[in-house]
């Protein structure tokens, strides 16, 4: 039952290099087509009730507003204390949706006027889809120095010159009571 | 002599174990792992079956109540608290004409007191947070009502959590 078994040489040879090869190519097929998704966070604020929560810098300089009305044509623009930006100003709407390249510039104009400025005031004429909502929020919250220009901005409490890179980042929603009864009135 | 007629001459040899390019292959994976471990405070889920919107950039998202708004309902912490029809809710869910969601804000007050005392407990500030997934096709008027009820419950600061593009 027990035979002996001779011993042979190493004649065992594991190539391993061709399977190796062949995991590297799959691993960058499936690195190149896999999808992966990153959630980030937009802030809104909500001026229910909250009186001691508006914006610091809306309390030091009551002289400036920004406003914007969604309506059903064009997104209207209200800017007091903008210098000679200040006043009513009307985005068209191109073919039923929001021009929102038009809307950032005149953001970014307005930013250039008034660099220490954060608050955005959001209302809505209409009913519109909480997309849209989201792509207003993006066009007016973020800015872009190498595409919408440099827009620096001194720190009192250091004398320190700082780059800024956001626009109206305070996206407050206003006429919830108004709206929530009946979106169609609107204000 | 083999099956095909031919000798297989069979060296003897070491045995040889290229590890190189395994090596190389786990160096790759390990720096792609680090790359994409998220490093944000919050570990927050996509809810199934909703079409969130995309914007370019946005901030970390942080702890908070987990709102979902779908076409189908509201949750809140996966929990079904409001059945809506194409994202609007019922008229006999809400209060105030219209503006207050009924059983949202009995959920959420609920959950606010709980959290005060939680707070208070461990001397801690009730930050009143919550992080809001919603459809991109749910109608602003709901977008609207959840913030109102939200913030008659106590929850005053809000997130849209969004794709990044």
């Amino acid at each position: 039952m027990f035979h002996k078994r001779a011993h042979t040489a190493h004649d065992f040879e594991l190539n391993l290099t061709p399977i190796i090869d062949c995991f590297v190519t799959l691993i960058c097929f499936m690195l190149l087509s896999t999808t992966y998704v990153a959630l980030v966070g937009l802030d809104a604020k909500v001026p229910l009730a909250v009186p001691a929560s508006a914006p610091e810098a809306q309390r030091k300089d009551p002289t400036f507003k920004l406003d914007l009305v969604y309506r059903k044509n064009g997104i209207d623009i209200s800017a007091v204390g903008a210098g000679s930006l200040s006043g009513k100003r009307s985005v068209p709407h191109i073919a039923g949706k929001p021009d929102l390249t038009t809307l950032h510039d005149t953001l970014v104009k307005i930013k250039k006027e008034r660099p220490k400025e954060f608050t955005i005031h959001f209302n809505s004429d209409i009913d519109m889809a909480y997309a849209d909502l989201v792509f207003l929020m993006d066009a007016t919250r973020n800015l872009d120095p190498k595409k919408d220009g440099e827009i620096k901005v001194t720190d009192e409490r250091n004398g320190k010159v700082m780059l800024m890179d956001v626009l109206f980042p305070d996206f407050i929603i206003g006429g919830l009571s108004a709206a929530a009864a009946n979106p169609a009135k609107g204000q | 002599m083999s099956m095909f007629g031919k000798k297989i001459r069979r060296r003897e040899q070491d045995f040889y174990l290229q590890i190189t390019s395994l090596i190389d292959t786990l160096v790759i994976i390990l720096v792609f792992m680090l790359m994409t471990v998220g490093t944000g405070s919050v570990n927050l889920e996509m809810a199934s079956n909703i079409a969130l919107p995309w914007a370019h950039a946005g901030a970390e998202l942080p702890q908070g109540v987990k709102l979902i708004a779908k076409l189908d309902g509201i949750y809140l912490d996966q929990e079904k608290i409001v059945p809506m029809k194409d994202g609007v809710v019922p008229g006999d869910a809400v209060s105030e004409g219209g503006k207050k969601i009924v059983g949202l804000f009995q959920k959420m007050a609920k959950l606010a007191a709980e959290s005060k005392k939680a707070a208070d407990e461990s001397k801690l500030k009730f930050e009143g947070k919550v992080l809001m997934q919603a459809d991109k096709a749910v109608p602003l008027k709901t977008v609207k009502q959840v913030l109102y009820t939200s913030a008659r419950a106590g929850y005053n600061d809000f997130k849209f959590a969004v794709l990044k593009q």
